[in-house]
């Protein structure tokens, strides 16, 4: 079943050969749809009470090299996996273009094969086939982002590609060490998940710089958290947003953010949770300051995009924070946090995608008083706003008040300082609202795509536009648009409202996690 | 001493003369080639068929003997691995000759560039069995020879004699340190063939001339500080050749490489080995991905490229010791066929006669999405990332690097990859970003490059995919 999950989008685009271009999208779709189906089965067929890995598929792939094709899912790869395949089609609804775009076959394979790697991250128990996985997911992200970007483009995503790069090398330099220490210790080449656990990884506080755990942990936990991104490995992540595709922006936002997180949580702190304490302090630090600097950084930010980007900056240190926590509450926190954040960037994303596809601008000064013409919008971008910023009752509430919560209880000037982050991310948010959708623009500008509709401001064109302000008119949401934001909305409100339906999944397991860790 | 106590009579067996079957059929064949290429009517086409035959028939002869045996009194061994080598350089040789109909007649390579192929080939098979020194010489100036004459061939450029005669003077120098080196060796050990000189005492000539040895097939390998030869002669032979030597001759030399310093790795004179070959692995490895860096012509940047790579091989050199170094054996054959794929691609996206820019291969993506599919998969398997046959040879050398202890040496390696990810994501930048440039005509896809790359990118994949047998095959070994 795993399989099917993973590899049914890479199917889907070696089949595209046979598909025309022009119902290569719904094609995507309908996949999509059908990616969703599957992972809707595997959450009702999902054990809650077992925190053991289900549904596991052990083949050998490379039997002298000890590495094995190993699917599983426990409960906190399931949210995952289940946001990944959520989003999918609430990418393809949100980010349909007025007019096909260039090589939309191409397009269609790349975000496929994404999908194929997203799934493969979450759901691999093998270290070597997550590598795999974590690799295969660079190259179509390089391709959407390079082909079909903004103006700066190609520098922006061989930055990203670089920079993930970096780290993952060092970690696969890790899992060659861990296979040599495995055959020492077990016996045995392998790279399985469940078998390297057993290791024995010396670490010796005294000097824990040379010790290997912490030299492991290192190499690691550096791929992890440039993927994140955490201060101060994340300057690729703002170039990435904006010059992607909005396509590529809400999966890179929502899930291959995640996977960053996602690595620590399977892989750092279970693998090494003695240099995960010692080194605690330090990426907590961190975490912190990204989750201020990052809402600094979104303060001062006139590109509507770019402001969300560091917005997810901020917003992904709560995970880094409550993760090194060592406290069971918060870790729990984190996970929440990372499905509810790729909810909610998702939403902004795909909002900030709908105003360039009508308006070609990102600049927040360009735009105002949009709600006059675009209510349903201003309803959709309120509503993700406010899971953003934590409103109690939305999802975001959920993820971001129980890391602190959790934080709390370990170092209140931690929690405290990263409060203010909440403070800061409302100021932000809002601001961006106000000067979208209610605030008066002073700086005319047309919907380009329904020329009829702009009429209302089109008397003062040709004259100086002195202290005039402006209502920009553009033209509200397409059927399609208005069914992607009602799905998420109806996630945040139902996640806002009653998290154990969601989360009460991943319960067993992070428990299981948080015994195992000696957490608080 | 005299010539019959060097080389003593050595009965032959009809098994050994068997497994001599192949070099012999290559010899002939090869001289056949050459006799008739030339015919004044189609010769160039004969002698290319001729070739082609005398491939298969080698290849055949190869695939029917697998028992490991000695032959001509241990000067030879071969075997399973020896014949899968050969048989891998068969491949190579056979689409050489494919990329080398495709070129253009005004590049007025002469019709002999076929039997040259051959006996290029013919020396490294014996070069690759040989476990003699002397035999190992010979087996270099064979291939080396031949390889001479191929890249000075272009006629109508300058620089292509030019790089001829950097190589050959060079080379030169190289075969007499490798032969300096033997004669002390030799002097200090009383032998020539390898697994004997791995038991004989540890003495400092003995030591001196491991050295030497070394020395000289590192500036076959390309390896720094004896790779200055290398971007030149890449840029002045023509694709096809290019391909050739960076797959083949770098696969060969690697091979003896690790067979000398496996026996030089037996006893204490390994650890002056090992160091020389640590140092030359860090600044091949560095000076390789860093030089590629600033490079602006494509043959160039494959060429500081395969310095890079081979710095990568060292390593795994190293990291094998004295034993057999499945890894290496099989880093070579992934890399040669993503480096002849990518040289074959060349030829389709940026034919003609000088070393062009990067630019020139702007847009091509649209116009030849084939060919721009199969340079990027070989790009990528270069630089290692997954489902490439570049990765598991990349996994398989670092990994044996970091298991027998030499982490820091890997984990230069790697970082210097990142430099090497970035000069290949310049080429697929170009393929698929940028513009078409209207200064560089589309060029047509011709068939030789077209099989030649086709095969590449399924070798490569599915090396990629399912290397478990061919990885266990040599494990074995």
């Amino acid at each position: 079943m795993l399989s099917l999950i993973v590899f049914l989008p890479t199917i889907a685009a070696l089949l595209l050969f046979f598909i025309p271009s022009s119902v290569a999208r719904k094609y995507a779709f309908g996949v999509s749809i059908a990616s969703f189906l599957l992972a809707l089965n595997l959450w009702f067929s999902f054990d809650t009470t077992s925190a053991a890995m289900q549904f596991s598929e052990v083949i050998p792939w490379i039997p002298t090299l000890g590495i094995h094709y190993a699917l599983g899912v426990d409960g906190i790869a399931l949210p995952l996996v289940a946001l990944a395949a959520f989003i999918a089609p609430i990418a393809w609804l949100g980010t349909w273009p007025q007019e096909a775009v260039q090589k939309e076959k191409f397009f269609v394979a790349c975000a496929l094969l994404l999908q194929t790697g997203m799934y493969g991250t979450f759901l691999a128990t093998d270290l070597f086939l997550f590598y795999f996985f974590w690799e295969i997911v660079l190259i179509p992200m390089f391709f959407l982002i390079g082909i079909w970007g903004g103006q700066n483009r190609i520098y922006a995503t061989v930055k990203f590609f670089i920079y993930t790069m970096i780290g993952s090398l060092l970690m696969l330099v890790a899992i060659f060490w861990l296979a040599g220490m495995a055959k020492e210790q077990l016996g045995t080449t392998t790279t399985l998940m469940s078998d390297l656990a057993k290791l024995s990884l010396p670490f010796n506080a005294a000097n824990p710089w040379m010790s290997p755990q912490a030299l492991l942990f290192m190499a690691f936990t550096l791929a992890f958290v440039i993927k994140v991104p955490m201060i101060p490995f994340h300057t690729w992540l703002p170039d990435a947003h904006v010059q992607a595709p909005t396509l590529g922006s809400v999966f890179l936002a929502a899930v291959l953010l995640k996977m960053g997180t996602y690595g620590i949580i399977r892989i750092s702190l279970p693998f090494f949770p003695e240099a995960s304490l010692w080194a605690a302090p330090v990426l907590q630090a961190l975490g912190c300051v990204g989750i201020l600097y990052g809402a600094f950084c979104a303060m001062a930010q006139d590109d509507f995009k770019k402001l969300v980007a560091y917005s997810s900056v901020s917003h992904m240190g709560y995970i880094v924070v409550g993760l090194f926590s060592f406290n069971t509450i918060a870790i729990s926190g984190s996970l929440y946090q990372m499905v509810n954040h790729g909810i909610a960037s998702a939403g902004l994303f795909i909002v900030v995608g709908m105003l360039y596809e009508r308006l070609h601008t990102r600049d927040l000064n360009k735009f105002g008083q949009l709600a006059k013409s675009t209510p349903m919008m201003a309803v959709a971008f309120m509503i993700m706003t406010l899971s953003s910023v934590a409103l109690p009752g939305t999802n975001g509430f959920v993820g971001e008040f129980t890391i602190l919560l959790g934080t709390f209880q370990q170092s209140i000037v931690l929690a405290g300082l990263c409060g203010l982050g909440v403070i800061f991310g409302a100021v932000y948010s809002l601001k961006a609202y106000q000067k979208v959708m209610l605030g008066p623009s002073n700086v005319e500008v047309h919907g380009h795509w329904h020329a009829h509709a702009h009429s209302d401001a089109h008397d003062d064109h040709g004259h100086g536009h002195g202290e005039e302000t402006f209502a920009v008119v553009t033209h509200d949401m397409t059927a399609k648009e208005i069914l992607a934001m009602s799905l998420l909305t109806v996630f945040v409100f139902v996640v806002g409202f009653f998290p154990e339906t969601f989360f009460g999944a991943s319960k067993v397991s992070l428990e299981a996690l948080a015994t195992a860790l000696g957490a608080k | 001493m005299s010539i019959t106590e060097l080389f003593p009579y050595i009965p032959f067996t009809d098994d050994g003369l068997f497994a001599l079957v192949p070099l012999i059929i290559l010899g002939c064949g090869g001289t056949l080639s050459l006799m008739l290429a030339p015919l004044e009517k189609k010769g160039e086409l004969i002698s290319r068929l001729i070739a082609m035959a005398t491939l298969l028939a080698s290849a055949i002869t190869l695939c029917l003997q697998s028992e490991a045996q000695q032959v001509v009194g241990g000067v030879l061994l071969v075997g399973a691995k020896t014949s899968y080598l050969m048989l891998a350089l068969h491949v190579v040789a056979a689409f050489a000759l494919f990329l080398l109909s495709g070129e253009d007649k005004k590049e007025s390579l002469l019709a002999e560039s076929s039997p040259l192929v051959i006996y290029a080939l013919c020396g490294m098979c014996l070069l690759i069995s040989s476990h003699h020194l002397l035999f190992q010489f010979i087996a270099i100036e064979i291939m080396s020879l031949a390889i001479y004459v191929l890249v000075t061939m272009r006629r109508t450029h300058k620089s292509s004699a030019e790089a001829g005669m950097k190589y050959f003077i060079l080379g030169s120098i190289a075969s007499a340190t490798f032969l300096y080196g033997s004669a002390l060796i030799y002097g200090s050990t009383g032998f020539f063939t390898l697994p004997e000189i791995a038991l004989a005492p540890t003495t400092v000539l003995k030591t001196a001339g491991f050295v030497l040895v070394i020395a000289g097939l590192l500036f076959k390998v390309g390896a720094v500080p004896f790779h200055g030869w290398v971007p030149d002669v890449y840029e002045g032979s023509s694709l096809p050749v290019t391909g050739f030597m960076a797959a083949a001759v770098k696969f060969a030399a690697f091979t003896v490489l690790a067979n000398v310093a496996a026996a030089g790795f037996a006893d204490e004179t390994g650890l002056v080995i090992k160091w020389i070959l640590t140092v030359a692995a860090a600044l091949t490895m560095a000076w390789g991905n860093f030089a590629a860096l600033t490079q602006r012509g494509l043959k160039r940047l494959l060429a500081y490229s395969s310095v890079a790579h081979t710095g990568y091989l060292i390593v795994g050199v190293i990291a094998a010791g004295a034993t057999a170094g499945a890894p290496v054996a099989l880093y070579l054959i992934f890399y040669a066929f993503a480096t002849l794929g990518a040289f074959a691609c060349l030829q389709t996206l940026a034919p003609g006669s000088d070393d062009v820019p990067i630019e020139a291969l702007a847009g091509r993506g649209l116009t030849h999405p084939f060919t721009s599919a199969g340079l990027t998969l070989f790009l990528f398997g270069m630089a290692g990332i997954p489902m490439t046959a570049g990765f598991i040879g990349k996994y398989l050398v670092f990994g044996s690097g970091v298991t027998s202890g030499h982490v820091p040496l890997v984990v230069l390696g790697v970082l210097t990859s990142v430099a090497a990810v970035y000069y290949y994501l310049r080429i697929v930048v170009s393929l698929y970003m940028k513009p078409v440039e209207s200064g560089h005509p589309a060029p047509a896809l011709k068939f030789g490059a077209a099989v030649v790359t086709l095969i590449c990118m399924a070798t490569t994949i599915y090396y990629g995919l399912a290397p478990a047998n061919i990885i266990s095959f040599f494990e074995k070994l």
